[in-house]
């Protein structure tokens, strides 16, 4: 697994050299702008097999080479402490990067050269990126930058990654070590370790079955160092159990520490002789987060803050989703009307084309808010809120992080899903996704405004609110259960960079925005689409002559099949057809109910329509708003859920729950009220 | 970059004067705002808070509340001989954030009012739109050019100057 | 719950949690608690003995502090865990 230089035969046929190159480094240094940098419009952005974590991939060509790059997510270390790391360290283990450029920020070299000495340790060749040399200077450092190259062994190359300074010095620097080989880094632990690993390395060689060219003195160190990852690997290899336990008796609890501690002392030897480092002073940053971490104001300042963005993602939404709107349904209706075949007419009109409307138009909404939150996080404001909010959500079970996701949730909560990456401990995380579709998202506003206005006049507005602090509730007491009973065990501790502000650029904003929203475009399209389809089905069958969503279709006797289950909540089957709608896109719940009870989908012909209906009152009306507040989420969330959670039986599991707690509270108010007088 | 230890007699004075102008309108648009959705609800046409050219409202009062505290906040700690600089920059971004905002949405609104027509808007005037804190505008917009140098707005500046 | 503790060192120096530390204060960490897990992760991220760190703020919530340029947010949790020593020179607010 130590790379081994190629030495470049002479090409004169203009074919090009294939590098492999990893792009790693410690987060907020920069490495997604010189990713960007590097690769400009030719990225592809995937997955890391079998985990959700961003995988982005791209190309550059320079002099005869091309160069595959593979940005590594952003990690501290190599250690496999989270999955970040994990991913970081296997993917130079596998991937085989024949070069490894870290981004190291130079305003902080110490603690990024840390990574670096476990860069060299696994075998890796490594070139440094010594980015954000402005800020190196504006703080009156300095570093010889000849120096820290020579006691490294490496080369270093200074940059400026935002503004496109030191790419091609970099590129130089990328040949030359694709050509040589790399002494190692001249760390010296303790004479007890050195012995220790010789020891463990005479034995691992002894191993057949270790591939020819694996690392083994970082496996010895590994071994040394009790890392959790080893028996299973040995075992992978089938190494016999007395020689695992041979192996496993060198280490000591210590050891890891006092490695850690060997290589931040060369580290300091090495940095002593090249870098001046100027004192710490309180800057312009630390003065506005005294304000922005205030006692009594940073809470209403987060607030106002999100306001402003909720009000800004809707009011740049809504003509967007207008023109969807109408586009779609000009060309549902087109479809319907000209395509003779009547069920291929309706097929393609009210249900394809319907459909997709029904995705699309969410598409301005999420985008924007997309949009807008990646300008607060790269101005460095949202590590700020998280911090802010961390005291109040520990009580809870939850974590800091966990406040923006829970904040989008009222928004959509796909994106809210998708946002909860940001956590790194599994159970924290896990709690967040499962308690997000209590945060009533916007799509389910629709159906409070309809029947809160319709028949609680005056206090609708109330009603509404008291609603949306209904699912807060419910949410907290829920994350407060998860974490007592299946996510057992505390927070993770929580320590966080605060990254420098910086003012945000548009321009990674929009390619930012573009990266999320597309996945929601793929993933959450492809099941809205598939149940679209069905329900369109279900309600334009059985064929011919069947009044589209009517009666006597199929979808009328799913309804009708489950009403009993729903009398008690007041609602007749008309109803439970609309909710069971509900499960392709919320929104669809006024719409089908129009259709069903009649007046066409336009507001006033539904609101008619229902006052005259004796189908629905006050009360059941209530118990109708409670039970869509907290029912299952639609398809598009339980897709996200799927993906980012990586299970199914979770998935399934919050569906069941929320329609469980959904059945129950809903019942709870259908009855009361009946009881108190309030019925039909 | 700067470590000074106290905060100017200038920054203290624009601290005071700012934070009491802004609470005073923001107190005005809460309360009247509070009336306007009582009138709302009731459905009362002919109240006078409708009168008010330009609608009052709760969170955009708000809005103004917030700089008007951070000031406020900010004017303490100048008066204890601290660096409020921070205080300063901070009610100036977000005053004027909001403003931007608010601008972008009547931005919208006539582009929903007049090219969609959309039927929500077919009682609208431009002037509904407009939120008080609009016309606190020059308030922090003065403040920027007169102590400018602060972080975003200097970044801004630099910005503009390169392209 | 949290009692302030105070351990005088061999030298006769006092020693303080991180999240006691005043505001504004240059302060050098000398030991941090906990299980090693933790504390390897910490050290990893460049919170080590012997480094000096300058408090930025500490009231309600996690506290933030200064290594050289970069800014750290800690939880209170882990604040109490490390000890320090005071480092004579006051930084200028």
């Amino acid at each position: 697994m130590t790379i081994k230089a190629k030495k470049i035969k002479n090409i004169s046929d203009g074919s090009k050299i294939a590098i492999n190159i990893a792009l790693a480094g410690n987060p907020n240094t920069g490495k997604s702008t010189l990713f960007n940098a590097l690769t400009g419009l030719k990225q592809k952005i995937g997955n890391w097999s079998g985990v959700t974590v961003e995988k982005k991939e791209g190309k550059r060509s320079f002099n005869n080479f091309e160069l595959s790059i593979t940005d590594l997510p952003g990690t501290y270390s190599l250690s496999a402490s989270s999955l970040d790391e994990q991913i970081a360290r296997d993917y130079i283990i596998n991937g085989n990067p024949e070069v490894v450029v870290q981004i190291v920020d130079a305003s902080n070299l110490e603690r990024n050269l840390y990574l670096t000495t476990m860069l060299r340790e696994l075998g890796a060749r490594v070139v440094i990126a010594l980015n954000m040399m402005d800020l190196l200077k504006k703080n009156g450092s300095s570093i010889d930058v000849q120096k820290l190259s020579t006691e490294l062994g490496i080369p270093v190359v200074p940059m400026i990654a935002n503004k496109k300074i030191g790419i091609d010095d970099l590129e130089n620097a990328i040949e030359s070590v694709y050509q040589e080989d790399q002494k190692p880094m001249g760390i010296k632990y303790s004479k007890e370790i050195e012995n220790a690993l010789s020891k463990i390395q005479k034995i691992l060689e002894t191993i057949p079955s270790i591939p020819s060219d694996f690392n083994l003195r970082w496996l010895a160190t590994q071994i040394l160092q009790n890392n959790s990852e080893i028996p299973t690997l040995l075992e992978r290899w089938n190494v016999k159990s007395e020689i695992v336990g041979e192996l496993t008796s060198f280490s000591k609890e210590d050891y890891e520490a006092e490695i850690i501690d060997s290589k931040y002392e060369y580290i300091s030897k090495v940095t002593s002789k090249a870098w001046k480092k100027a004192e710490t002073k309180v800057t312009r940053s630390d003065l506005i987060d005294r304000v922005v971490t205030h006692k009594w104001l940073g809470i209403p300042i987060f607030l106002m803050i999100m306001w402003g963005s909720f009000q800004f993602v809707f009011a740049v939404a809504v003509p967007f989703m207008e023109l969807v709107d109408v586009f779609f349904g000009w060309l549902a209706g087109l479809l319907v009307d000209s395509i003779r075949i009547e069920w291929l007419g309706s097929l393609l009109g009210d249900g394809i084309v319907g459909g997709l409307g029904a995705v699309l138009i969410f598409v301005p909404p999420i985008f924007t808010m997309f949009f807008i939150l990646s300008i607060l996080e790269d101005s460095g404001y949202l590590a700020r809120a998280a911090f802010v909010m961390d005291k109040l959500m520990v009580k809870f079970g939850l974590h800091g992080h966990s406040f923006i996701p829970m904040l989008l949730g009222f928004g959509c909560n796909v994106p809210a899903i998708m946002s909860t990456r940001s956590l790194k401990n599994n159970k924290d995380r896990m709690i967040t996704i499962l308690i997000n579709p209590f945060m009533s998202c916007g799509a389910r506003m629709p159906v409070f405004i309809l029947f809160a206005g319709l028949f609680f006049g005056a206090t609708a507005g109330t009603v509404i609110f008291t609603l949306y602090i209904l699912g807060i509730v419910v949410a907290i007491l829920t994350a407060f259960l998860l974490r007592k009973t299946f996510f057992k065990g505390t927070s993770a501790p929580f320590i966080m960079e605060l990254p420098p502000y910086h003012s945000p650029k548009l321009k990674s904003a929009t390619v930012a925005m573009w990266d999320k929203g597309k996945m929601y475009l793929k993933k959450a399209g492809t099941i809205i689409l598939i149940g679209v389809v069905f329900v369109w089905f279900l309600a334009a069958m059985p064929f011919g002559g069947v009044e589209y969503g009517g009666p006597e279709t199929w979808l009328a006797a799913v309804g009708t099949f489950f009403e009993p289950i729903f009398k008690p909540l007041g609602f007749d089957w008309r109803i439970v057809v609309a909710l069971i709608v509900g499960f392709v896109a919320k929104e669809l719940i006024v719409g089908s109910l129009g259709t069903i009870v009649g007046g066409g989908e336009s507001d006033e012909g539904i609101k008619s329509a229902i006052l005259a209906d004796g189908g629905f009152y006050a009360l059941n009306s209530l118990s109708l708003m409670v039970f869509t507040l907290l029912y299952f989420p639609c398809a598009a969330v339980v897709g996200v859920m799927r993906k980012e959670t990586g299970s199914w039986r979770w998935t399934i599991f919050t569906m069941v729950y929320s329609t469980v707690i959904a059945w129950l509270f809903a019942f709870a108010v259908f009855q009361i009220g009946s009881l108190m007088g309030f019925g039909l | 970059m700067e470590t000074v230890k106290n905060t100017s007699k200038d920054i203290k004075t624009s601290l005071l004067l700012g934070s009491l102008i802004f609470l005073m309108v923001a107190l005005a648009e809460i309360v009247l705002g509070a009336f306007k959705i009582y009138a709302d609800i009731k459905e009362l046409e002919e109240h006078w808070v409708n009168a008010i050219p330009f609608p009052p409202g709760i969170f955009p009062g708000l809005s103004i509340l917030i700089v008007g505290l951070v000031w406020l906040a900010g004017y303490f700690i100048s008066i204890r001989e601290q660096n409020a600089k921070g205080y300063l920059s901070v009610g100036i971004v977000i005053a004027l954030g909001f403003i931007l905002l608010f601008i972008v949405i009547l931005l919208t609104d006539v582009f929903n009012a007049y090219a969609l027509k959309l039927e929500d808007y077919e009682d609208w005037t431009a002037l509904a739109s407009l939120r008080w804190i609009i016309f606190l505008s020059p308030i922090p917009i003065f403040l920027a050019i007169k102590y400018g140098g602060f972080t975003v707005l200097r970044r801004r500046k630099e910005q503009l100057q390169q392209s | 719950m949290l009692t302030k503790e105070v351990i005088k060192t061999m030298n006769n120096e006092i020693l303080v949690p991180l999240g006691f530390v005043s505001e504004g204060k240059k302060v050098r960490i000398v030991s941090i608690s906990g299980g090693t897990r933790l504390r390897n992760r910490i050290n990893e991220m460049g919170l080590r003995e012997g480094i000096d760190v300058t408090v930025i703020k500490n009231s309600f919530g996690p506290v933030i502090i200064a290594i050289g340029q970069t800014r750290f947010a800690l939880g209170r949790g882990i604040s109490v865990k490390i000890l320090t020593e005071s480092r004579e020179r006051k930084v200028e607010k």
